[in-house]
């Protein structure tokens, strides 16, 4: 099904392929952010391969020795391996990320269409729901429900996701309602489309532009809130997450500098490969680059 | 015969050098001055050590507050608000004579009247473990002015060691002309003390630190020597510990101190490793079993445990040895009381045939059964102890869940819920087992309340032994009935002890004498003093 | 001493109350209009807030008593004290019924009135943020400007990197690592703390001492917003560059400096002065992390505490004090807006 390319159409999601990759590549920071990614994301996705040891093998070394060719990322202090420990965690963390983008845009893009399509008191019950969130402090909220519920892996990723939606609703209501009343809509619906259809084949589409771009930072978001939560004590401490290893790491960080360094710095480039990547997707839909 | 006068002349003089204290010769007469800076990991609620037994309130309230009597570092009772005390021949009247010079810090003397006050209207009252010792009491009154007596119903051998250690029984002394009338819960006087000890309070930023300066007019002469005490909240373990490196910290606590810093900090001169000051508590880690579990209410199941368990292992790692394997539920430091006996060796056949025994055998896959390990956010060691476990019980084919919870959580599903497997608790087992063992493992004690009996476990022999023993006044005869208790328990295995915690305590080396009793970790610093 | 009643305008009566001249002023009517639509909000945010606290389990009183075997009498007594044993619905009732009347209730960890708990800790918090804020605004739109006029030079493109960088690194990983180098390795800085407690300094002295504990903190907590600030003042800068009126200024003669500094920025304060007003919740939130990290005594640090103490007062009470607060700069950061820019017109 081909997607309209009519002129005003605001949303440049219809840009040719190769037109939009030479937009993106031209900014070369979101180049080196896909690169970046790319070799994260490979080394995840292969890490029980590459992993010179079992990530939760107790004692394979000495404990807390500094990095060597035996362990090139050290031991921490229960003597396991760092590096694969690392891998590891890097695969949870990137889950982490895509699970709670995904989920929260999922119900953002739901309750974002709905609002915005049949407006009227359905959108003010959104709105007046998503003012709720804008005015409490969301990692208060997503503290609390993790100490509450348990922090178990499930439940972060739920916390965050659920409190991670109403900006992306926010985003998708502002398309919808610019779009809705469109030519291409009208002529969509005397064609016969239900509702359905016209607004999850013929609108959406063309929204996707700012809505994807923001749910690439989101992935950078959860990243980092579920390291925030895992210092705090309110990480899944059965899990080997990057977060968990930052947090295991504090009592040891004065001698061994390593537990602490490595697990930090992979979440940093996960972190700046995914805002990278979102800075270039940013210079690819809005030209005007207009940040909230 | 020269020869032998001037060998005996030698040995005098060794015998005489050994008996000095080197911390005397170093700062023979302790200078007055110095501010004592301690790091919290928590804001206490309340200054006062009526309402609450957590570590940050009893710190602060010990420099604020006396006792009738402390003791020294072997137990023996010594005199604080009370200078003299006399027990009748039948041991249900304990008579104590106060001092007459004590103050409190609003100028009003201190009498016995405050005494009876305090134990009658406030400890008896609003103290979470009066339960455990006042119901012995018959009553506690003031007869005179000085004099302060308490009678029995019937003979109670702990009851001195009890009144020593505020952390058991919170017996301070508290001013009745500011209480008397109001609630001792929501005084305001709490969160600003009037106390009668060696510090008086100064101020409480909130967050941040409580000062405290010196009573100019305590009524032990010469004491405190330091002019300030204050007590930062630091919340991050790392940050805590670079503050104390840097020397802006003066003193971590052994619960605190983070054991693998101990080996590196003992080596800087700058820094003293104090190895005593929790010897009251005397404080085991230990492997709580569910009997409610359909595989652990079977004592064979949970000996294969105790069999299959490398404990030297667990210390070593958690530890980094600096502790010991705990090998009873009674902690060796409470010497009077404890044997290692009936302590298990590790045996893994034995864990295997006793599991076999017990009707659960190896599957294919080597998997017997699943069991749900909970510790509780807060102490690494924990965290590492349930994974060592997970690890070394894979090799008699138990599969371990390990689950953690924040602190209140993990309360509410193994004390209240009663809602797991196994579950890592920190158990105190001094001054007296009988306030901090039995408890855990009475019949009586099963019910809904944090830190009891939440593991289910009943057996009226131990029960019978419980009930009798510290109405026994003979030591050795109670060290007997306790020694039967310890084999009892360790057959039983109601829970498993792991490992004894270590007493280590930071201190710079700046002070000396920070501590100097079994409770040094929250006793007052009114005899630390400054090196100059 | 003239009373606030009888204040200048009060001879004259406008469509306002005599008693309050201030009411004329559009600008606070404004904002009282828009703190009287948040009532229903913030009553929703509360009692959502109350049921979540009261689903969790977990028992105040065990933290109350200090976490150990309690007799059971006291434990009940606890929580007769504190509303406890009531069902939720009466509890909530009571709840309401006192902060209508200004009172925030009563915290079961601190024994404190909550409103004077959370007044003792606000400042500290206040401050950390200001100054961040402060740092992130004035560095991001210096650094902003440079770079904005050459691009992908080598100002640009450091700036950029650092930006990224700080709001790419989880905050607290910063600040320890930060604590590392200067306050252990280099002993330049103290590491805990918001004031020197071994030696307390009073007047110019207490303040150097503050200032010298809120650098590290300071910069840690910036770091997010150093980047947003830095990326909005370049894209605007560079947009404003390039538009016409410049082009006009530079050929009547106006200095280039004179151009940038005057015209360009003026315009692109708006989004900065948006970001700053509207990401005014995150960095409330955002202070737990730094606030444990350096033991910064703020009103994050309260707020965690009393999550694992189940203090539902406290908890209540900071929802509520954060929610106005919030309001209350959502609503002056449009009038700034407004202000700023006289295009922007509002319904």
């Amino acid at each position: 099904m081909t997607k309209p390319s009519l002129p005003g159409n605001g949303s440049d999601f219809t840009v040719p392929r190769v037109r939009a990759w030479r937009i993106f590549t031209r900014n070369r920071a979101s180049v080196i952010g896909i690169t970046i990614f790319g070799l994260l994301l490979l080394l995840s996705v292969f890490g029980s391969f590459l992993s010179p040891y079992p990530p939760e093998k107790v004692g394979v070394g000495q404990r807390m020795e500094p990095p060597k060719s035996k362990f090139l990322m050290g031991t921490d202090e229960l003597g396991r391996d760092i590096l694969s420990r690392v891998l590891q965690g890097l695969r949870l963390s990137f889950l982490i990320g895509l699970v709670s983008a995904g989920v929260s845009t999922l119900i953002g893009i739901l309750f974002g269409a709905v609002s915005g399509f049949f407006g009227r008191w359905i959108d003010d019950l959104l709105m007046r729901i998503t003012e709720i969130f804008q005015v409490i402090p969301r990692f208060f909220l997503t503290m609390m429900l993790v100490a509450f519920f348990g922090p178990d892996l499930i439940n972060i990723v739920l916390a965050i996701a659920l409190l991670s939606w109403p900006q992306l609703a926010r985003l998708v209501r502002a398309e919808f309602l610019a779009l809705k009343s469109r030519q291409f809509v009208d002529a969509a619906r005397t064609a016969g489309a239900s509702t359905g259809v016209l607004i999850f084949l013929e609108i959406l589409p063309n929204s996707l532009g700012p809505l994807i771009v923001n749910s690439t930072l989101l992935v950078g978001q959860a990243v980092l809130q579920e390291a925030g939560l895992s210092f705090l004590g309110l990480g899944d401490p059965t899990q080997v997450s990057l977060g968990v290893m930052l947090y295991q790491a504090q009592d040891i960080m004065r001698t061994a500098w390593w537990a602490t360094a490595f697990p930090g710095l992979f979440i940093f480039l996960a972190v700046l490969s995914v805002n990278l990547i979102g800075d270039g997707l940013n210079d690819l839909f809005n030209p005007r680059s207009r940040e909230r | 015969m020269l020869k032998k006068l001037l060998g005996n002349l030698g040995i005098l003089i060794l015998v005489g050098l050994m008996g000095f204290d080197t911390s005397t010769l170093q700062g023979a007469n302790p200078q007055s001055g110095g501010t004592l800076i301690i790091g919290l990991e928590g804001e206490p609620a309340t200054a006062t050590a009526h309402l609450a037994t957590d570590t940050a309130a009893l710190m602060v309230a010990s420099n604020l507050f006396n006792g009738l009597i402390g003791c020294d570092m072997n137990f023996n009772p010594t005199s604080d608000l009370a200078e003299s005390w006399s027990i009748s021949s039948d041991g249900l009247t304990y008579t104590f004579n106060m001092v007459k010079n004590a103050k409190w810090h609003d100028g009003k003397p201190v009498t016995a009247e405050d005494a009876e006050y305090s134990f009658n209207e406030i400890i008896a009252k609003v103290h979470p473990r009066g339960d455990t010792w006042w119901p012995t009491v018959e009553s506690a009154k003031a007869v005179d002015k000085y004099t302060f007596v308490i009678k029995l119903k019937s003979p109670y051998s702990p009851l001195l060691t009890i009144l020593s250690n505020i952390l058991v029984s919170g017996s301070l002394v508290m001013p009745k002309h500011v209480y008397q009338g109001t609630d001792p819960r929501t005084n305001p006087a709490n969160l600003s003390p009037i106390g009668s000890g060696p510090f008086k309070f100064k101020q409480w930023a909130k967050g941040s630190h409580i000062e405290l300066i010196r009573n100019e007019n305590y009524f032990k002469k010469g004491l405190p020597y330091l002019d300030r005490v204050i007590f930062q909240v630091t919340p991050d373990a790392a940050g805590r510990l670079m503050a104390f490196e840097k020397g802006e910290l003066d003193f971590l606590h052994w619960y605190i101190v983070p054991h693998e810093q101990v080996a590196r900090l003992r080596k800087d001169p700058r820094f003293k490793i104090v190895e005593k000051g929790g010897e009251s508590s005397a404080t085991n880690e230990l492997l709580l079993f569910n009997h409610r579990s359909p595989y652990l209410k079977d004592q064979r199941v949970r000996q294969a445990i105790a069999y299959a368990l490398d404990r030297n292992d667990i210390q070593n790692k958690c530890l980094f040895a600096e502790g010991k394997v705990a090998k009873s539920h009674i902690n060796s430091g409470v010497s009077g009381f404890y044997t290692d006996k009936f302590d298990y060796k590790r045996d893994i056949k034995k864990a295997n045939q006793l599991l076999d025994a017990a009707g659960y055998p190896m599957g294919p896959d080597g998997k017997r059964f699943v069991l749900r390990d909970f510790w509780s956010t807060g102490r690494p060691y924990e965290s590492r102890a349930s994974e060592i476990i997970r690890d070394q019980l894979k090799a008699v084919g138990i599969e371990v869940k390990i689950e953690s919870f924040d602190r209140l959580t993990f309360v509410d599903r193994v004390f209240k819920k009663w809602d797991f497997d196994m579950a890592h608790q920190l158990f105190t087992t001094g001054p007296d087992p009988m306030i901090s063992v039995t408890p855990r493992y009475h019949t009586n004690q099963i019910k809904k309340v944090a830190f009891t009996n939440g593991m289910g476990y009943s057996n009226p022999e131990v029960d019978r032994l419980f009930d009798t023993e510290y109405k026994v006044t003979d030591m050795e005869k109670r060290r007997q009935m306790w020694i039967k208790i310890q084999e009892i328990l360790m057959r039983d295995l109601p829970a498993l002890p792991l490992f004894e915690i270590p007493i280590v305590n930071a201190v710079s080396a700046k002070f000396n004498d920070v501590i100097t009793r079994p409770y040094g970790y929250i006793q007052s610093r009114e005899e630390a003093y400054l090196v100059k | 001493m003239p009373s606030p009643l009888w204040g200048e305008g009060a001879g004259e009566r406008h469509d306002g109350c005599l008693y309050m001249p201030w009411i004329q002023n559009r600008y606070f009517r404004y904002i009282l209009s828009r703190f009287l639509q948040a009532i229903p909000l913030i009553f929703v945010i509360l009692v959502i807030n109350f049921f979540l606290i009261h689903a969790s389990p977990g028992d105040p009183v065990d933290i109350l008593v200090g976490l150990t075997d309690a007799d059971p009498k006291v434990l009940q007594e606890l929580r007769r004290e504190f509303g406890l044993d009531q069902s939720l619905l009466v509890q909530l009732g009571i709840y309401m019924k006192k902060l209508i009347q200004f009172d925030l209730g009563y915290s079961m960890r601190y024994r404190q009135a909550v409103f004077d708990l959370i007044l003792s800790r606000l400042p500290a918090t206040l401050l950390l943020m200001g100054v961040a804020l402060a740092l992130a605004s004035f560095l991001g739109i210096f650094l902003g400007v440079l770079a904005a006029q050459r691009p992908y030079g080598w100002i640009d493109n450091t700036s950029t990197f650092m930006a990224l960088a700080g709001y790419s690194m989880p905050l607290f990983w910063l600040g320890q690592i930060l604590l590392l180098i200067f306050a252990l390795k280099l002993d330049l800085l103290p590491a805990q703390g918001m004031v020197s407690l071994r030696a307390p300094s009073e007047g110019w002295g207490r303040v150097f001492d503050i200032m010298k504990h809120l650098i590290l903190p300071a910069v840690t907590y910036s770091s997010y917003f150093l980047a947003l600030v830095f990326r909005m003042t370049r894209v605007k800068m560079q947009e404003v560059l390039a538009q016409d009126f410049i082009l006009t200024a530079h050929a009547k003669g106006v200095s280039g400096r004179q151009v940038v500094y005057k015209h360009a920025l003026r315009n692109a304060m708006i989004p900065i002065v948006t970001i700053i007003g509207y990401n005014f919740g995150f960095m409330i939130a955002g202070s737990v992390l730094t606030e444990t990290v350096f033991a910064w005594p703020g009103l994050g640090r309260l707020m965690f505490d009393a999550i694992m103490a189940r203090d539902y007062p406290v908890l209540l009470g900071i929802f509520f004090i954060i929610s106005i607060i919030v309001i209350l700069v959502n609503a002056m950061t449009d009038i700034v807006y407004v202000i700023i820019d006289p295009r922007v017109v509002y319904d």
